[in-house]
């Protein structure tokens, strides 16, 4: 099993969207960079993954970490270039990965936080679904000291 | 001393900067930073309103490019609306014309079904439609988008459900409404139940956008009074959220400020007299405003807390609304408390040198004031529900995975809505 929010876990999941024909389908109009910012991590660090897609193929992907709080990462400035770049506490992610809480109630909640173009991503939402499904498919151990 | 100031006795302000210009301040909204940096903004549906304007229905299609040359028109409605006589008098509104009434569709249930939809675009391909007229309230225009969809694409509606689904155009739709509330003649969404799956199907596209809203306030002449106010009040509560959402943007923002005050200066009017034509012309159009704002700047709690209190006690959405909107309101207060200022302004407070912390609570009062004027009660209580923890409980989950409640100004979690539903319910702080 991999540890959730490692790079081993990127990796086994761009392999998945790299081999889902239903998603490479689907995500022809997904396009550009999308950033995660997970803070409060296991082993004590943030993360932060950026995923760029060119007509619904993962064509580049980053994984870092740094001792938590990673001030650098946390106050960095939003990059218009990107799509959306968005930020919430690792056991958010994880309830969110697991199933346990709806993408409504993270987006509600002051602890998520969404920033980008927003209606861009309501176009894309059938292949950001897809997406989050693969992820989601991905064996995982939550509890972990992995960074 | 900017040339523009200069001699010139107005209200300036200053940043306070030395560096920086003078600059007029306006007194409706303080010069907040746009609260999206990226905004796509739309409203395709052409909107021709006048009184008697169903009487020149012929004139009015032929008149434009791509509906001129189309001749088969299929009208979706329901029994109730038939029974009124609209089938009569989109007939005498084709009149001299070269459109062809083809078919009418009756059965749309008051509650929209996604059996209704299949129905009706069964009929609409039968009788080889090139123009769908939806006569109704929002089950109407929604089942007839939805029709529509099918009849087009082909499949089942949950086929398309979901965001940004429906490939590509449909047959044209041109909405007339006979509500003031929902906004569905100019929106790109419509809402379909499945009572069997007791679940909703929600399509959003581009595609749904009716081609042409025709508002005659004619319409509405036969409307009972409990409706104007319950639909009017979900149009007030379309401008007032889309105005506050997370999702705002100045687009939106000036078109719904403006139905804000249209509806508080006439809804009561039109409650209390159908034959006020102004009153009801302005109600009309402020619905299709509010449509219109909340199509792009979305919506937030109170719709939430409606959507969820509608479907389990089966209460009526625009009364729902109605009733959860102050306590709503109360809620996001702090969180823009100049929006709500100016919320207050458009519904006719007196500022009287108060500072937007001060006077921003006048918009919850005045809300108050206008549902007691139109008999709208001030609790769900006062509609039979019980504040009991299961009641409330059932509410809240539901409303915590409304989509709605993602672009509510105020970020929550799970326990700030459920204080929230209790007040809704009980009224008790
Ligand atoms: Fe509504």
């Amino acid at each position: 099993m991999i540890n959730y929010y490692t790079r081993d876990w990127v990796e086994a999941v761009v392999s998945r969207l790299r081999e889902s024909a239903e998603f490479r389908s689907a995500a022809r109009k997904l396009n550009g960079t999308f950033v995660f910012r997970v803070l409060d991590g296991p082993g004590n660090h943030d993360r932060m993954t950026t995923w760029t897609f060119r007509s619904g193929e993962c064509v580049d992907w980053t994984y870092e970490s740094a001792a938590t709080p990673w001030e650098a990462m946390r106050t960095a400035e939003y990059d218009n270039s990107w799509i959306m770049r968005s930020t919430c506490p690792y056991e958010m992610m994880a309830d969110l990965n697991r199933g346990d809480m709806s993408p409504v109630r993270a987006l509600a909640s002051p602890r998520y936080q969404v920033e980008g173009r927003k209606t861009m991503l309501l176009q894309m939402m059938r292949a950001l679904n897809l997406w989050n499904e693969l992820a989601a498919q991905v064996e995982v151990v939550y509890d972990h000291d992995s960074a | 001393m900017s040339p523009f100031v200069a001699g010139v006795d107005a209200d300036v302000r200053t940043t306070g900067r030395e560096s920086e210009p003078e600059v007029f301040m306006g007194q409706i909204l303080d010069n907040e930073p746009l609260s999206r940096t990226d905004i796509a903004f739309q409203a395709p549906t052409q909107i021709k309103f006048g009184v008697g304007k169903l009487a020149n229905l012929g004139e009015e299609l032929q008149i434009e490019d791509d509906l001129g040359d189309l001749a088969r028109v299929v009208l979706i409605t329901d029994a109730a609306l038939a029974g009124l006589g609209i089938v009569d008098r989109i007939r005498s509104g084709f009149h001299g014309s070269h459109y062809d009434l083809v078919g009418v569709f009756d059965d749309v249930p008051s509650d929209s079904d996604v059996r209704a939809v299949d129905a009706a675009a069964a009929f609409v391909s039968e009788n080889n439609a090139e123009i769908i007229l939806a006569a109704g309230g929002g089950s109407v225009m929604d089942t007839a988008k939805a029709a529509a969809v099918v009849a087009t694409h082909g499949g089942r509606v949950s086929d398309y459900e979901g965001l940004y689904i429906v490939p590509g155009p449909c047959i044209p739709i041109v909405a007339i409404p006979t509500t003031c509330g929902t906004g569905s003649e100019v929106s790109g969404g419509a809402v379909i139940k499945d009572h069997d799956a007791r679940t909703k199907v929600i399509l959003g596209s581009p595609y749904l956008f009716p081609r042409m809203a025709l508002l005659d306030p004619e319409l509405l002449r036969s409307l009972p009074a409990h409706l104007v106010a319950y639909t009017g009040m979900d149009a007030m509560t379309h401008a007032i959220e889309a105005f506050v959402s997370t999702d705002r943007e100045p687009i939106s923002e000036a078109i719904a400020l403006r139905a804000v005050e249209m509806l508080a200066d006439n809804l009561p009017l039109a409650v209390a007299d159908r034959g006020n034509t102004d009153a009801l012309s302005k109600v009309q159009i402020a619905a299709s405003m509010g449509g219109i704002a909340f199509t792009n700047a979305v919506l937030g709690a109170t719709h939430a807390i409606a959507h969820s209190i509608g479907s389990l006690h089966g209460l009526h959405h625009g009364l729902c609304n109605a009733v959860a909107l102050p306590y709503v309101m109360e809620y996001n207060l702090r969180t823009c408390p100049a929006r709500f200022a100016a919320l207050a302004l458009a519904l006719g407070a007196e500022r009287a040198g108060r500072t937007d912390a001060e006077f921003a609570s006048e918009a919850v009062e005045r809300v108050r004031s206008l549902n007691a004027s139109i008999g709208i009660p001030g609790t769900f209580e006062g509609l039979g529900l019980e504040g009991d923890d299961a009641t409330v409980g059932d509410i809240t989950d539901a409303a915590m995975n409304d989509p709605c409640l993602a672009f509510n100004p105020r970020p929550s979690e799970y326990a700030d809505i459920e204080i929230l539903v209790r007040r809704c319910v009980t009224g008790a702080s």
